[in-house]
């Protein structure tokens, strides 16, 4: 571990050297022989330091003009200074205070005293860079820290980011409690003190995950497999907890949070918790790397720029093989970084409440188009829509989408709207009476996702659905578990039972839509019958199932 | 010479170097860093100068130094003159500083004495 580093401001050489002598042992020491010396080693931004250990009577600039300096560019808040002066006249004392410092000591020096406040001032004011519970550095400290390491190295490509995701934590603290949750924290940071990693820095970045840089050199995977696996002994329980960990390896001269993302990214990646519970963010990995920042400061100039199309996967009828209806999917065509995955910029624009601009750009646009066509003389299917958990938190967007229905609504299930279990949470909270509002005013739902989650069933019984869908992880299965098959034609019968027809998603294969023609599955969605189309190839397609008589 | 002898020759506090600095041999290294300590030169260009702030600060400086290295009769010289120019409103009294003056010599030449007898 890196020693805290301390600035000492004298100008006598004897003073300084004197103070080294006391706090070599424990801290980092740099000197400044005055007060500017001392503000342009701090700007130069080399060193992170916890605490100026400052001289009052200096010449070119003295403490008192430091002390205003520092509070002038705001470093009092971060930066504690304890004063050290020939000088404790009460004058001299309340003077320095007001300036923001933090204590005083007097020449000549006693070194226990010296120690002990130096210990006593950079602890009280660690709350802002460690994580209190465990030690470890908090976010801000860890950034700071390693940012700061691997700019004065010389070569940071020898480094790298892990990233623990600490598995069933949750859990723990359910059946522990917080205090068992906060023991296998400590216990996990510990662990990490004493590993043959052994971290240059290690943090507790957020709630349950850790993040350390380490030398690229003593990363051990077999060892990483062997101790991804822990076991808490506490107050007479024993309780097993899991990590997965993401490593990027350093380089670029970019900032950390960038690494610290990619690596917490890579976790996405681990196919088997058990066996490989480990990810290195690579080169795939990289294309698919969208900063979610970007995604979101770009968003309005994309959305200006076109550069969102909607494309449309024919849903079909399983018994005749005639298209059906189609759903509307978002494409982001960037002009850099060319296609990018829905399920990598979705959950940037969901978290920053930009989704509902995207679902209603979605929604007018495939009413434009199909109003055009229609008026063109062109057939038309009911195209759905997808609805985000977050648009039931935007009362604007519901009401716009209840007025576009009774605007738009031409005969029952001519409108339709796809929504996922994660709506349910919101739905509860806000307005769930506006599933109800769309139904009545003949617009068809569907249940998207069915069976991805974990409250699927609570949803048929307080909303009421037209269609379900069930995901494609399920169609992908039918093949290799024969479970699958029953699983499927469970969910099938019991939608008819409630009244609802069925559509399975994900469908490639011959064999799977003949079990599912077998299984009396209503619908048939997925790249067997044709992946999702742009506008141009859509209307082509809808021609020719005309043609065939598929309509 | 011993570190004893040195500090009974300039009239400075042994027992409370030992408290601070621990070790004979740190002692010696700090008593020895004050033949290169340019405090008492700037105090002298400013006297000479007649530059009542660089006096003040230098004689403040040296005071400090003084109290560090224990060397009594210098710290209380130092502090008698920094007392004196602290108000910054007169030049530094010559009878107080020729005082400071006499026990900086007596520092240097008994710390000269010092490092002749080790080697």
């Amino acid at each position: 571990m890196v020693k805290n580093q301390i600035l000492i401001v004298d100008d006598s050489e004897i003073n300084r050297e004197m103070l080294r002598l006391i706090l070599e042992d424990e801290y980092d020491i740099v000197e400044a022989g005055n007060g500017k010396e001392a503000i342009e080693i701090i700007e130069k931004g080399d060193h992170v330091f916890r605490l100026v250990l400052l001289d009052l009577v200096m010449p070119v600039m003295s403490g008192y003009e430091a002390l205003q300096e520092f509070k002038n560019r705001g470093w009092h808040h971060n930066l504690p200074v304890i004063i050290i002066s020939g000088d404790s006249t009460d004058e001299a004392l309340s003077k320095a205070y007001d300036l923001g410092a933090a204590d005083f000591f007097a020449k000549p020096y006693n070194p226990q005293i010296v120690l002990r406040r130096v210990t006593n001032v950079i602890s009280s004011r660690e709350y802002a860079y460690r994580d209190l519970l465990t030690g470890a550095y908090n976010r801000l400290g860890f950034l700071q820290m390693a940012n700061n390491f691997l700019q004065k190295c010389e070569d940071r490509t020898k480094f790298a980011i892990m990233f623990f995701d600490l598995k069933n934590f949750k859990a723990i603290n359910s059946l522990l409690g917080t205090e068992g949750g906060d023991a296998v924290l400590r216990q996990t940071f510990n662990g990490m003190v004493h590993a043959e990693l052994e971290p240059i820095f290690i943090s507790r970045f957020e709630a349950d995950h850790f993040v350390c840089l380490v030398e690229k050199r003593k990363i051990d995977v077999a060892k990483l497999i062997q101790e991804s696996n822990q076991t808490l002994e506490w107050n007479g329980h024993s309780m097993q907890f899991r990590f997965r960990t993401g490593i990027c390896h350093i380089d670029n001269d970019s900032d950390v949070i960038n690494f610290v993302d990619r690596a917490k990214l890579s976790l996405n990646y681990i196919d088997d918790e058990y066996l490989k519970p480990y990810a290195i963010f690579d080169d795939n990995m990289a294309q698919n790397y969208i900063n979610a920042a970007a995604v979101t400061s770009e968003f309005e100039t994309s959305m200006a720029n076109e550069e969102f199309k909607v494309y449309y996967q024919p849903v079909m009828e399983t018994a005749t093989g005639k298209i059906a209806s189609a759903e509307a999917l978002i494409r982001w065509i960037h002009p850099e970084r060319g296609f990018v995955r829905p399920d990598l910029f979705i959950p940037a624009l969901e978290k920053d409440g930009f989704i509902s601009k995207l679902d209603l750009f979605v929604d007018k646009k495939v009413n434009q188009v199909m109003q055009l066509w229609k008026e063109q003389g062109l057939v038309t299917v009911p195209v759905s829509i997808n609805l985000s958990w977050m648009d039931f938190y935007d009362q604007d967007m519901i009401q716009n989408i209840l007025d576009n229905v009774a605007q738009r609504i031409t005969t029952p299930g001519s409108v339709r709207y796809e929504i996922t279990e994660s709506s349910f949470a919101a739905l509860k909270e806000n307005r769930g009476d506006v599933l109800k509002a769309l139904r009545e005013q003949g617009a068809w739902l569907l249940m998207d996702d069915f069976g991805s989650g974990y409250s699927s069933l609570g949803m048929l019984m307080n909303y009421k659905f037209d269609i379900l869908k069930i995901d494609m992880s399920f169609v992908r299965q039918l093949e290799k578990n024969p479970d699958v098959k029953h699983i499927i034609k469970m969910i099938i019968d019991m939608c008819h039972l409630l009244g609802m027809k069925v559509v399975a998603e994900g469908a490639e294969t011959e064999t799977q839509v003949n079990i599912l023609r077998e299984d009396a599955c209503d619908y048939i969605q997925g790249y067997y019958f044709s992946k999702p189309l742009p506008e141009e190839e859509f209307k082509q397609f809808l021609a020719k199932c005309k043609e065939e008589g598929k309509i | 010479m011993t570190l004893q002898e040195l500090y009974l020759k300039i009239n400075g506090n042994f027992a409370e170097a030992q408290g601070r600095l621990m070790k004979d041999s740190f002692i010696e290294k700090f008593a020895l860093m004050y033949l290169k300590d340019d405090s008492f030169i700037n105090l002298q260009a400013a006297v000479d100068a007649e530059n009542i702030a660089d006096s003040f600060r230098a004689a403040h400086t040296l005071k400090g130094v003084a109290a560090n290295l224990a060397f009594t009769e210098l710290q209380l010289a130092a502090t008698n003159l920094t007392e004196q120019l602290r108000p910054q409103t007169e030049t530094a009294n010559m009878e107080l500083y020729t005082i400071v003056k006499a026990a900086h010599e007596k520092v240097v030449n008994a710390l000269n004495e010092y490092s002749a007898s080790k080697s």
